[in-house]
């Protein structure tokens, strides 16, 4: 239940009520492609979605309008419970988060290229000057090569580019191999589970196995 | 008695249709009409590279000059399409070396095409002039140096948007020196640098060259060498916009500018540097093509270029132009056709950039000749998609992409189905449209009823059910291209419309609601399409019949199934295949 944070939103808090409507509207009985990346048993099973991530938060922080956003938000800093998830949510809904959404908006890579530039200038925060940019290089070692090489990490934004920069450096196919990370605490991770904005924030160095 | 006219005056009235709609009209009249005219036609487009086979297209227009093809699906462009998906141009390449000696042009966009396949190309056609690779992949810079060192005739080399593996900035000296046919030259996506040299070698010997583009790697100080050169360039894309302050870089590239008398289109203009933009105002009066959508300049700059460029036709720029450049585009600029407004920032609105549904307003109501809409904003009202439609019922493209989905009117709250409603029923004659915002069935019950004129249509994270599908799929009699992610959209529609996916291109489905027993049965009811289900995950269970598929592509053709599917697309042929 804990990812239907939008919907228990709506059910426990007064000032979203209004937005419950839009939910129905948006998310009662059909089909909604979010809970599907699991096989769908049935129609029923809608309350036992398994986690999945950053869309749904999506579609339900965004049915509301801005206002009713903020509204929630200062009702849900009440609440307790249910509380740090909502935050961070919302939070990296409102602060870039980025490869929440594959695809999303419809923009091509190439002009991806340039806004990232500007966001990447910022790092955390928000100097927004518009001169230079910002690399972020990271060692990257492929099992069974002696040579390491190094991958500008900013000049992605998501798991699937990255992998496929990676592949082609070492001249495997992007079919052939998986990535792994080593975060911050020294741990060596598979990379894709996290969303992309905590996995740059965390990584240290890189490593391509062979599947 | 009967009279007909002989072959050859046939030929000659058919060599004065060109659009391929009409050639294909012509092509049914009769049998003999059929043999003259696909003797003579020399363009070709295929829309869908697995519509057709090579072998097809040679067998009934034997004499081509001229081939376009499309291979991935649209959704491509947005990471939608798994890597190996297919598109590839080889085996169009090699059947086309073999059988089409004299072909002149060849297109490709959204095709992945090797070096040996570019090498093919330089030692194959002898007349070679004009090669388009737009949004392609899969080759790298040594592909370019065969075309340069063996295209003796080549007068176009446009690699728009395609991702080239840089290997060697030198490819361009591999253009012989007895080379001066170059017209046009597009190479404004590549990463790295070229020789500098060899560029300039190429401009000073090319006295046709009307296009030249370069990329982000050419330094503001050598453009005015080139633009010495090449004073009767008609369109330039600059690479980076800035050069430290250096009067003397400023003072030559205004010279330069001075100079170029027939410029009517400028792009490129990275890291621009705002000091530097007063060096093109001499050639604005003439422009009619402005592209500053890299550039990261703020509203009051970007004002003060429009407000110079009163015959502009068409304008791409970011969001940075906010509402008041677009209020000075809508008074200065009465020859627009088309604007393409491109967000800065991708998820969050910028508190610094004030654009908003106002500033498209204006625009629709101040230039009486728009006809082409791409708008990426925050937020968007019924009302003012109601203006929008009243303003400009010469609307043929409308593309409006609300950042965050499923985003309302923001006055009212409710769902925008009714401004979007308006748009259909005012412009009759649109023919491109995309959805954002928040929306229900009710907007596909008005598109399904007034868009008839509409080829193609993006939906994404609308509707609430089957029904919003099937007033579609039913009403648009004109829809080739249907591309639908995130929607509550399933099987009862889909089945509904079978016959309906005969008489389109494609129809792309992801994250919708799809089931594999719905694909099983259109797969057996409709044999002329290819259900190709991609499975990226490899959670897909085929016996399953009620397991929902991730990602559906569902074209024509008479083709075939395709022999270069990768291992995680499902079709019922693989499926029965595998039961064997």
């Amino acid at each position: 239940m804990e990812l239907y944070l939008g919907l228990a939103l709506s059910s426990s808090s007064s000032s979203a009520s209004s937005c419950s409507s839009q939910f129905d509207l948006n998310c009662h009985e059909s089909t909604i492609p979010v809970h599907r990346s699991k096989k769908r048993k049935h129609d029923d099973d809608y309350d036992h979605v398994p986690q999945t991530l950053p869309l749904l938060v999506w579609n339900n922080n965004f049915c509301c309008n801005k206002n009713q956003l903020n509204e929630e938000h200062q009702d849900h800093d009440n609440d307790g419970d249910d509380d740090d998830e909502v935050e961070s949510n919302s939070i990296s809904v409102r602060h870039r988060n980025i490869g929440g959404v594959i695809g999303w908006p419809p923009v091509k890579l190439c002009r991806r290229k340039v806004c990232h530039r500007k966001i990447g200038n910022g790092g955390g925060g928000d100097d927004g000057d518009g001169g230079g940019s910002k690399s972020m290089y990271v060692k990257v070692h492929m099992e069974g090569i002696g040579i390491a090489r190094k991958v500008d990490l900013n000049m992605h934004q998501s798991y699937q580019t990255l992998v496929l920069t990676l592949a082609n450096m070492f001249g495997k196919c992007y079919g052939d191999v998986k990535l792994t990370y080593q975060d911050k605490e020294g741990d060596w991770l598979l990379a894709g589970d996290v969303p992309w904005g905590s996995f740059i924030k965390t990584i240290q160095r890189l490593k391509l196995l062979k599947k | 008695m009967v009279y007909s006219l002989p072959e050859e005056v046939l030929e000659h009235v058919f060599s004065f249709i060109t659009s391929d709609k009409d050639r294909n009209v012509v092509s049914v009249v009769c049998k003999s009409w059929y043999e003259i005219e696909r003797w003579c036609r020399r363009k070709v487009f295929i829309g869908n590279c697995y519509a057709v086979s090579p072998a097809i297209m040679i067998r009934r227009f034997p004499e081509v000059r001229s081939v376009e093809l499309k291979g991935k699906p649209h959704f491509a462009d947005f990471n939608l399409v798994p890597e190996g998906w297919g598109g590839y141009a080889c085996s169009w390449i090699d059947e086309m070396s073999r059988s089409y000696p004299w072909l002149e042009e060849i297109r490709l966009k959204r095709m992945v095409i090797t070096d040996e396949s570019l090498e093919l190309i330089s030692t194959s056609f002898k007349n070679f002039r004009v090669l388009v690779l737009s949004s392609c992949e899969g080759f790298s810079t040594d592909g370019l140096s065969a075309i340069a060192a063996n295209c003796r005739n080549l007068r176009e080399l446009d690699l728009q948007e395609s991702e080239v593996m840089d290997l060697s900035g030198h490819w361009l000296s591999h253009f012989p020196d007895t080379f001066t046919s170059l017209e046009s030259l597009n190479m404004s996506c590549l990463g790295s640098e070229v020789s500098f040299s060899a560029l300039e070698r190429l401009v000073a010997m090319s006295p046709n060259l009307k296009t030249l583009r370069l990329n982000r790697a050419v330094p503001l100080g050598k453009l005015s060498t080139l633009l010495q050169q090449a004073p009767q360039l008609v369109e330039l894309g600059t690479g980076a916009y800035s050069s430290g302050i250096r009067s003397d870089v400023y003072s030559a590239l205004s010279k330069a500018f001075l100079g170029c008398k027939e410029l009517k289109g400028l792009s490129g203009f990275w890291d621009v540097d705002p000091s530097y933009l007063p060096a093109f105002f001499s050639v604005c009066s003439r422009l009619t093509t402005l592209n500053l959508s890299y550039a990261t300049i703020r509203s009051p700059d970007i004002t003060k270029v429009i407000n110079l460029c009163p015959n502009l036709q068409r304008l791409l720029v970011l969001d940075h132009i906010e509402d008041s450049g677009l209020n000075a585009l809508a008074l200065s600029c009465k020859n627009l056709q088309e604007l393409r407004v491109f967000p800065s920032d991708m998820y969050v609105a910028d508190a610094n950039v004030t654009l908003t549904e106002q500033g498209l307003v204006s625009v629709t109501q101040g230039c009486p000749k728009l006809q082409s809409v791409l708008y990426f904003c925050h937020q968007m009202s019924n009302s003012a998609l109601i203006t929008i439609a009243k303003n400009r019922p010469n609307l043929t493209c409308f593309r409006l992409c609300i950042i965050e989905p499923r985003t309302p009117d923001y006055l009212t709250h409710e769902p925008l189905d009714i401004g979007f409603g308006a748009i259909v029923k005012h412009c009759k004659n649109l023919s491109r449209l995309s959805l954002s915002g928040l929306l229900t069935d009710r907007v596909f019950e008005y598109i399904g009823t007034h868009a008839k004129k509409l080829d193609m249509l993006s939906i994404a994270f609308a509707g609430d059910s089957d029904l919003g599908l099937h007033h579609v799929l039913s009403g648009c009699e004109s829809l080739k291209k249907l591309e639908i992610r995130d929607c509550p959209f399933g099987d009862t529609a889909l089945l509904a419309n079978v016959a309906k996916l005969a008489t389109m291109r494609s129809l792309w489905m992801s994250s919708c609601a799809v089931s594999i027993g719905a694909c099983k049965i259109l797969s057996r009811k409709m044999p002329m399409l290819n259900v190709e289900v991609i499975d990226e995950n490899g959670t897909l269970n085929p016996k399953l019949d009620n397991c929902l598929v991730e990602k559906l592509y569902v074209y024509r053709t008479v083709a075939g199934p395709r022999s270069d599917m990768p291992g995680y697309i499902w079709t019922m042929d693989r499926d029965s295949a595998n039961k064997i």
